[in-house]
């Protein structure tokens, strides 16, 4: 996947690697056939990436625009907001934009470890 | 005369006097066997119906399988009933039901017994030791404080039968107390039914486990079993079932195996079906390991649980394999680790005997309290648990033995999650839906009755979560089929007349009781759609018993007519009635037995204290929308536009409407000729379905129903 992104200035870097408070947390879901959809949040984009790999027994459950707003309003990332936008509008189906935002927020999450330099996770150890 | 597909006696065990005798099968005939034949058992042996907590004394549970238990009707071989009165519902524990699997139902069929019977309270721990007609009650004070899982291996130890069958056979005339008649011989160690620590402390959400991972779950049926001194039953039986044909029995399950079921050679993972998927475990599992079996029920021709090499998680298959997983990921990043923990956590709940499904939304309630401040050390809510290591294995550990044992925070919810929330001055939590506890004091289960229409009103119109799979594969066959832009195997208005075709006698090619648009979810049609689905269940599925997650098939994309096997002239479950009983019973038929014992069980809720006025949901469903993607982008399911077009459509983004659904409990009364004011049954209902007895016995306590009202 090719860098669509500018590098995030160091302040914004320390928040994309950082948790955001409980309050913030986004409500996400697990298609989990046949116990149905479990809930679940997310506090950090390194834990929606998580929720995002793919799983044979299940599919994730998340909102595009949902995601977008919470990158946007809880993370504080507009750039990567805008392309989340971008992923909503242009997969040819849900699961298809699943794997686009997993490659995205990976890449985001890249991008801020290298500004910060390989500082700490929230779990004091590196992905 | 021969009792084709029963053994022919019911055990009652008389616990306060250590007592077994033989009830006979052929007077509870007429209600089938399972669930139909526990509800005439309990009306006819539990002395006090009106009893609202499943630990008194009084109650009568009931371990029944049916006529399918032991046979080879396809995902009918090992199911088992439980019921009796409940633990921990709100605001009355009902009498309710749960099931459980595995090759309990089988050995107790084969031992020669049609179900047990378990009255009063003994007075030190027993457990109960069945080896065909043989019974003893057997001093349980050193099984008490074991885990599930030791329990089973000491009462093995006891038996002195050694694991698995490389040993070969065990002669169980090795003890001279069970007398000069032949015990015949084995290579089948005990089935054994047994409660953990959850059960022994009488907590809410105590299950009955059996062998690894079988669980009765729903009920608190554990607690029941804890209440009455109960361990433990073991039983080991070397008889066989009588089938009245079966030439006919194996054709069907044939005809299942090659027209119904997906095939090997060209295998369909895609296939819209219930009875007709391929084994899951092999393509759909969770690491750690690749290594792995599939295992199923006794007779199951569809093994859905999995054995893995590493040697845990085995038979855990549904719920509480996912409990876990939301908080796993806060802490550990490496998938086969993660993998490991939440397996191993569904060992724990396994072990405890506990009920993970209060934890499904329970848990995130628990979070929740703890994140705002409200629940930890020094809190308002004083827990000393280890908060912050939620998501490790030692925490889910830590949480269940606390759950289990009354202890912390476990004293509290010990008696219901509902009434902690009260006690705790959490009621708002019931408005918000941060405690989304639907039903009668049980978790919403996956289907939000704001979407899922039969499963809330199947839910509130009966007794517990109704956890009855009948219709929502529409949704997840669809809405995964939506997700992945895969063309839609069925389009909505064919899907809804194959549904319907099978919808007799009430629904019968009306697929618009399939809609569950804004504008015909409180329709007569949807009320029709509940009755089915309750009548059909409590007869075809729960008292036959037939597995929830296989039938009914009303589809199926395995089959050029694309019509599944449920009601059908050579797969269908009164097929196989017939075969193994021998009685030309309609499919219809089995439905109208369903209806008796549904107006059976209405009739004991209505002795319990059922009124219309308590049969409502959590506030949060009344106050708040199910809001667009939240857990999930869409709730795909068939339904009417204005024109009258179907098309599947997205259900979320609604709430549900009390004054309406006031009116469509008054429909649903109407139509099951109940009394609309109060929601009791009536004598003339009664009546024309043979069952005076019932209109007589709530007339003397002042709650039969007014005709006409």
């Amino acid at each position: 996947m090719t860098t669509r992104l500018a590098p995030p200035p160091h302040e914004l870097a320390a928040r994309i690697l950082a948790p955001v408070p409980f309050a913030h947390r986004m409500k996400v879901g697990r298609l989990v056939p046949p116990v149905g959809l479990t809930a679940g949040d997310v506090r950090s984009l390194e834990e929606l990436l998580r929720h995002l790999e793919p799983d044979q027994r299940s599919l994730p459950g998340v909102g595009f625009e949902r995601t977008a707003a919470w990158v946007e309003d809880a993370v504080g990332d507009r750039d990567l907001a805008v392309s989340v936008r971008g992923i909503a509008a242009e997969a040819p189906s849900y699961v298809e934009g699943c794997r686009r935002l997993l490659e995205l927020i990976a890449e985001r999450l890249g991008q801020a470890r290298e500004v910060v330099g390989g500082g700490p996770t929230r779990e004091g150890g590196s992905l | 005369m021969a009792l084709y597909g029963y053994a022919g006696k019911i055990l009652r065990l008389d616990l306060t006097a250590r007592k077994a005798t033989a009830v006979d099968t052929a007077r509870y005939r007429r209600w089938g066997g399972g669930h139909g034949m526990a509800s005439a058992l309990f009306w006819d042996f539990c002395r006090d119906k009106t009893i609202k907590d499943g630990r008194d004394p009084a109650n009568v549970c009931c371990v029944m399988p049916g006529p399918f238990s032991g046979t080879i009707v396809p995902s009918g071989g090992g199911r088992c009933e439980v019921t009796g009165v409940g633990v921990g519902m709100d605001p009355i524990s009902w009498y309710t039901r749960s099931a459980i699997g595995g090759r309990f139902s089988a050995m107790l069929k084969y031992a020669g017994w049609d179900g047990v019977v378990i009255e009063g309270r003994a007075s030190e721990p027993v457990w109960v030791e069945i080896q065909n007609s043989e019974v003893r009650f057997r001093d349980a004070t050193r099984l008490w404080g074991l885990d599930t899982w030791a329990t089973q291996d000491e009462i093995w130890r006891l038996q002195r039968r050694r694991r698995g069958t490389r040993t070969g056979w065990h002669d169980l005339n090795d003890r001279a107390e069970w007398g000069a008649a032949d015990q015949g011989r084995t290579t089948q160690l005990s089935a054994i039914m047994t409660i953990g620590a959850a059960g022994e402390h009488q907590t809410a959400h105590a299950a009955l486990i059996h062998d690894a991972g079988n669980g009765a779950g729903q009920g608190g049926f554990g607690a029941v079993w804890g209440s009455k001194n109960l361990k433990a039953i073991s039983v080991i039986g070397t008889g066989s079932i009588e089938v009245a044909d079966p030439a006919a029995l194996l054709a069907a399950r044939l005809v299942v195996k090659e027209k119904y079921t997906a095939s090997w050679e060209r295998p369909d993972f895609w296939t819209w079906s219930r009875l007709g998927n391929l084994p899951r475990p092999i393509i759909q599992s969770t690491p750690p390991t690749p290594d792995r079996r599939p295992q199923s029920c006794q007779g199951c021709n569809n093994g859905c649980r999995l054995r893995f090499s590493v040697g845990y998680g085995n038979e855990s298959a549904c719920q509480e394999t996912s409990w876990y997983a939301p908080f796993i990921g806060r802490l550990v990043k490496d998938r086969i680790k993660a993998g490991e923990i939440n397996l191993k956590a569904a060992d724990i709940v396994q072990r405890y005997g506990f009920n993970s499904f209060v934890y499904q939304t329970g848990l995130h309630w628990l979070e929740h309290l703890v994140e705002e401040g409200a629940l930890g050390p020094g809190r308002r809510i004083h827990s000393d648990l280890p908060w912050s290591q939620l998501g490790t294995l030692e925490f889910a550990e830590a949480l269940t033995r606390a759950l289990s044992t009354r202890t912390d925070i476990g004293a509290d919810l010990a008696d219901g999650w509902v009434q902690a929330a009260r006690k705790w001055g959490r009621e708002e939590d019931l408005h918000t839906g941060a405690l989304q506890f639907s039903y009668w004091g049980w978790p919403e289960h996956g289907y939000d009755p704001r979407a899922e229409l039969e499963w809330g009103y199947g839910s509130i119109m009966g007794d517990r979560d109704t956890n009855t799979h009948c219709f929502n594969a529409i949704f997840t066959s669809v809405s995964a089929a939506v997700a992945y832009g895969l063309p839609l195997r069925l389009e909505a208005g064919e899907l809804v007349s194959l549904v319907a075709k099978k919808l007799a006698p009430y629904a019968k090619d009306r697929p618009e009781v399939l809609d569950f648009s804004d504008a015909n979810m409180y329709s007569e049609a949807v009320a029709q759609l509940v009755r089915w689905q309750q009548h059909y269940c409590r007869f075809w599925k729960n008292s036959t018993i037939l597995c929830d997650l296989k039938w009914p098939d009303f589809y199926n994309t395995n089959v050029p007519s694309l019509e599944g096997a449920t009601g059908s002239p050579d797969g269908g479950e009164q097929v196989f009635w017939k075969a193994v009983t021998g009685e030309d019973l309609s499919f219809e038929g089995g439905v109208e037995r369903g209806r008796q014992i549904w107006n059976l069980d209405n009739a004991i809720w209505t002795l319990q204290g059922r009124h219309r006025d308590i049969v409502h949901f959590a506030p949060y469903l009344y106050e708040h929308e199910y809001e667009h993607g939240e857990l999930f982008p869409f709730y795909m399911w068939p339904c009417r536009d204005g024109d009258g077009k179907w098309a599947y459509t997205d259900l979320m983004g609604r709430k549900l409407d009390r004054a309406k659904f006031e009116q469509w409990k008054t429909t649903f009364y109407t139509l099951e000729g109940w009394d609309t004011a109060s929601g009791w049954p009536t004598r003339r209902t009664l009546e024309a379905m043979d069952m005076k007895f019932v209109a007589d016995a709530l007339a003397a306590a002042g709650r039969l129903g007014r005709e006409g009202a």
